[in-house]
């Protein structure tokens, strides 16, 4: 599957990209961050999905388009990472997620923009491949 | 789109405001790889609710100073105060590099993600480069 590395350029490298159009479930089960990722393409697009673990509960965060995707170093067209961005009314969150030995590593970056009190924190979990 | 529940949050006490001490973060911090693929080394000093950030860059093709830009500091959950992780966005002229970075065990782990925006030959790129403090 080949995609464009960079969604916002005309002239970006296509890059292959079956390593992480996957479904993915958190190594973790008791995790109180996301649970779950699931990455499609569509097109020249990627998207994701992030189900987020409340309580033994998925809150489905819905669908965003992928940001930007990058290969392993600058002379592969093999994609294996990417960045995509949450805005929601009170947080923003900035994913970054790369593919490490057959897992999905995501850091999150979350920052408040309701004024609260609460510290921005960053929070970096680990995925495994799931059929969905 | 659903969000977030509040419930995964932690507050945080009233009145301790949202500022971290950056205090794991900062200081000067050296490749522990003498010949280091995109980044030679780094500078974070605290400035107000950021953190100012020098980048010395190493690949060719790419500025040896990517001057200064805001690192945006990070906490491990939101009721600390320490903060442990940052994201910062340097603009290099036709290149972009998002960096993130965080302490495990006294060495600095920055995850890099550069991309190519003037479609040079050079792919769009993922890195991780470690790094130890120096005085």
């Amino acid at each position: 599957m080949e995609l464009t590395g960079t969604q916002k350029t005309g002239r970006a490298r296509k890059f292959e990209t079956s390593t992480m159009v996957r479904s993915w479930a958190n190594t973790n089960p008791f995790s109180e961050g996301i649970a779950s990722v699931h990455l499609r393409a569509v097109g020249e697009k990627l998207w994701v999905t992030v189900e987020g673990a409340a309580k033994g509960s998925p809150v489905n965060w819905g669908e965003v388009a992928v940001e930007a995707i990058y290969a392993e170093n600058a002379a592969s067209t093999r994609g294996m990472a990417f960045v995509a961005r949450y805005h929601f009314d009170f947080l923003e969150t900035l994913l970054e997620g790369n593919i490490n030995s057959g897992l999905l590593v995501l850091a999150a970056f979350h920052t408040f923009r309701d004024g609260s009190c609460r510290a921005n924190y960053f929070s970096r979990e680990f995925f495994r491949e799931v059929q969905r | 789109m659903k969000h977030i529940t509040l419930e995964q949050l932690q507050e945080r006490a009233a009145g301790t405001g949202a500022f971290l001490d950056a205090t794991a973060l900062s200081g000067s911090w050296v490749n522990t790889n003498s010949s280091p693929s995109l980044i030679r080394h780094i500078q974070l000093e605290p400035g107000q609710n950021q953190l100012m950030m020098r980048v010395a860059g190493a690949e060719p093709g790419l500025p040896d100073d990517w001057g200064v830009a805001e690192a945006q500091p990070f906490a491990e959950n939101a009721a600390s105060g320490l903060a442990s992780a940052f994201s910062a966005s340097f603009d290099l002229g036709g290149i972009e590099s998002l960096l993130q970075g965080y302490v495990v065990k006294g060495v600095l782990v920055v995850v890099s993600f550069t991309r190519v925006k003037d479609g040079r030959e050079r792919s769009s790129s993922f890195g991780k480069e470690f790094f130890y403090r120096v005085p």
